[in-house]
């Protein structure tokens, strides 16, 4: 398949279009140069792929530019003119016109441009694309060849005048031997002849003929033939079938199948029908290998281009795809220490919403602590401080002389001083004796009132405040008691669960009321459970009796 | 008449009054101890020595001073006294004046007398120590109708054992010594009759079986 691109500069030569060599960027990168180590030793594919890496990778604009140009050229010669103008279009975006250096590889894009419009038949657009090309171009010899090229796109178009009117400019500047003097001789023979089919060419071409044939320039006498075998086709098809021939052997001994199948095309036309049928067949067979040839290259360009399109699609998708990975991961960590911060402010909030409470709990019982103690300090002064005065004042005075009246007086203070003493000063001591007094003072004829269980041990590791609490709670209950139940019999059992304290109230009168559950008194004693962490539950509450479970840590 | 008493009290005031009656009823030999720790030590060693005190007279509160002390007030004292040398009499004087607990140390720790610190203690400690000697109860002409037996009973430990085993059908004379198994001091046949007497006084039962359905109906036991 390879050997089916044989060289680009060939083709053009063959179509009398000429492509200039492309100076060197400044600095080459190593993809650069192996690509055009490639393209030097035929292996087209590896040539472009590396170029395309180079066009999609550079830094350098000036190379990448260089590189879509190369790619344009391969495109082109393996009949991908589509393809090429797309690489072409591409190079210019590149490409500054500002920038000198820039200037040569802007002349060859418009110059390629130029020959693929010609190759799809685009003559108009070719010759404005040749126009730029000759704008761009600072050196003479290149300028000739845009302009021969120009010259050539207005003798396809048919515009034989302008196409004349060029080759004369080109000719005005070209020495009279040489490649170049061939060849424009030959054009500008074969297109006097056509725009005048009366026109003697013959000793023109003979002359470009050879010229070549001097100069050993198969691809110029190739294109000789070509002109010779349509300037003798009708007048001489004898010659014309000739030449014919002679073309199809350069073009063989060339191996260039578009120049093969040139010449088949005209040894068809020229050759008896016998032998036009073989000629026929060959070329058929040349053609589809070709068409296949130049199909696959394309497809094998596109395949290139797609894969390094792709890598580089599969870069960016790799690297939004981490983006999104580290975008998600952050938004994962904001969710997590929003969620720690949350619950850090919760627990902070709850924390001094118990501080707060307990603060004021032990506020309000400060308080109830020292309300007693004015109580106990007023008592004081309005019953001891006051009768001890009027005592000692009357002694002072002697107005009392007799001992009984001190010692009556003096016994009734004491009596009093020593009561007050258990008003200001709740002893924990011997709670269980104090307790189960208090309980039984609640006894009367009509009710019957048990304690079970209240022993010292059980008490021990009680706390006093705790101590004082539950016999609050005990005396309210047994108030509420007196007051509503109508009970002939209560039972107070004290037990001790592992590290909790049991009491139960067993009463048998009318039970609670809904509407006094609540009353001020129970309040009370709910708020009194609550301080020493305990708890209240009515176990029954019906016409026949009531029984309460209260339960409280120990220690 | 006494003639070996133990004086327990950590106020040197009372000292006055307790030693003019002991001398006054003809007891010489008076010991005083300021602790209640000192006065069971005391018990012991006079137990040892086979010269045992015949009276305790001792006060209720006892002020905490600092020092470390394994009984600290009257009630334990006397329980604990009682353990030692169950025939001890005891007499306590202290300034308490309320009838219930009075009523409780009679009920619960059975002391022979009681007497109210005041204008007349003098009189009442005399009185008090004469009926003791004769193995009479003293109870202060003012707390007499109060001390009077109240339609309740505290059931310690050992009461409700007593009243399980009954329930259960264990004959009165076996008790005591299943109450011993269980840690009880000094427990014999009649102080179990006592006891079931006093608790059927106190809660107005005539028969053990009554007592026996109440405490059963009461999850007394």
């Amino acid at each position: 398949m390879k050997k089916e691109f044989i060289s680009i500069i060939a083709l053009f030569c063959l179509f009398g279009c000429q492509k200039p060599d492309i100076p060197a960027p400044l600095s080459e990168s190593t993809d650069f140069k192996k690509a055009e180590a490639f393209l030097h030793q035929h292996i087209i594919d590896s040539a472009f792929s590396y170029f395309d890496r180079v066009a999609t990778g550079s830094k350098d604009s000036l190379e990448a530019a260089m590189a879509y140009n190369y790619m344009a050229s391969i495109q082109s010669d393996a009949g991908d003119y589509y393809g090429a103008q797309e690489s072409l279009t591409t190079s210019l975006t590149y490409l500054d016109e500002q920038k000198k250096e820039h200037r040569y590889c802007l002349a060859s894009d418009y110059n390629e441009l130029g020959m693929t419009s010609s190759k799809l038949e685009n003559f108009d657009s070719a010759v404005d694309y040749f126009d730029l090309a000759i704008k761009y171009s600072d050196e003479e010899t290149y300028r000739l060849i845009f302009l021969n090229n120009k010259a050539n796109a207005f003798r396809s178009k048919g515009d034989y005048t302008q196409a004349l009117r060029f080759y004369q400019q080109v000719l005005g500047q070209t020495k009279r031997q040489g490649k170049e003097y061939a060849r424009l001789l030959n054009n500008m023979a074969s297109t006097k002849w056509l725009q005048n089919p009366g026109y003697n060419a013959a000793p023109e071409l003979f002359e470009a003929l050879q010229m070549r044939q001097i100069a050993k320039d198969l691809r110029g006498q190739n294109s000789s033939y070509t002109h010779l075998a349509d300037y003798y086709s009708k007048s001489k098809p004898d010659s014309g079938l000739y030449f014919a021939n002679k073309m199809y052997l350069i073009a063989r001994q060339l191996n260039l199948p578009d120049a093969k199948l040139d010449a088949l095309k005209k040894l068809i036309k020229l050759s008896p029908a016998e032998k036009a049928k073989g000629y026929f067949t060959q070329y058929e067979q040349l053609n589809d290998s070709l068409q296949t040839a130049r199909n696959a290259a394309k497809n094998q360009f596109a395949l290139i281009r797609y894969h390094t399109e792709k890598s580089k699609a599969d870069n960016l998708k790799l690297q939004k795809e981490n983006s999104e990975k580290r975008y998600e991961l952050i938004q994962e960590r904001i969710r997590f220490y929003g969620m720690l911060g949350l619950f850090l402010l919760i627990l902070f909030l709850a924390v001094r919403w118990y501080k707060i409470r307990k603060k004021r709990t032990e506020q309000e019982k400060q308080e109830a602590i020292l309300e007693n103690q004015r109580k106990a300090s007023k008592k004081v002064h309005d019953t001891l401080a006051n009768d001890l005065y009027r005592i000692m004042k009357t002694v002072q005075y002697g107005s009392e002389q007799d001992p009984e009246w001190l010692m009556d007086n003096l016994d009734d203070v004491y009596q009093r001083a020593r009561d007050l003493s258990y008003d200001i000063v709740d002893d924990a001591e011997n709670f269980e004796l104090k307790l189960s007094v208090l309980i039984k003072s609640f006894a009367t004829d009509t009710t019957r009132v048990i304690l079970v269980g209240n022993s010292r041990e059980l008490w021990l590791k009680v706390p006093a405040a705790v101590k004082t609490e539950i016999k609050y709670i005990i005396q309210e209950l047994m108030v509420n008691m007196r007051k509503h139940s109508q009970a002939t019999d209560v039972v107070i059992r004290f037990e001790k669960q592992s590290n909790r304290c049991l009491i139960s109230y067993i009463d048998d009168g009318v039970g609670m009321q809904k509407s006094t559950v609540f009353n001020n008194g129970l309040v009370n004693t709910g708020n009194r459970i609550k301080a020493i962490d305990g708890e209240l539950t009515f176990v029954t509450n019906t016409g026949k009796g009531l029984e309460i479970n209260i339960t409280f840590p120990l220690a | 008449m006494f003639n070996k008493v133990l004086i327990a009290e950590d106020h040197q005031s009372i000292k006055l009054t307790v030693e003019q009656t002991l001398k006054n009823l003809g007891i010489s030999e008076f010991q005083y101890v300021y602790y209640c720790d000192d006065a069971v030590s005391r018990l012991k060693r006079s137990n040892q020595e086979n010269k045992p005190f015949e009276l305790l007279i001792t006060d209720l509160s006892f002020t905490d001073d600092g020092q470390q002390q394994a009984i600290t007030d009257g009630s334990q004292l006397i329980k604990e006294a009682r353990s030692l040398q169950p025939d001890l009499k005891v007499l306590v004087f202290s300034a308490e004046s309320n009838p219930d607990v009075i009523r409780e140390l009679f009920d619960r720790f059975s002391i022979d007398g009681y007497v109210c610190k005041g204008r007349h203690d003098a009189i009442e400690l005399n009185s008090a120590i004469l009926m003791i000697a004769d193995h009479k109860k003293y109870v202060p002409l003012e707390f007499r109708n109060a001390i009077r037996k109240k339609n309740s009973y505290d059931f310690d430990e050992f009461d409700t054992m007593i009243i399980s085993q009954l329930a259960l059908g264990t004959k009165l004379k076996d008790i005591p010594a299943y109450l011993e198994k269980r840690g009880a001091k000094a427990s014999s046949l009649s102080s179990v009759e006592k006891r079931l007497n006093l608790i059927k006084e106190a809660c107005d039962f005539t028969t053990n079986t009554q007592l026996i359905a109440y405490c059963k109906d009461r999850k007394i036991i």
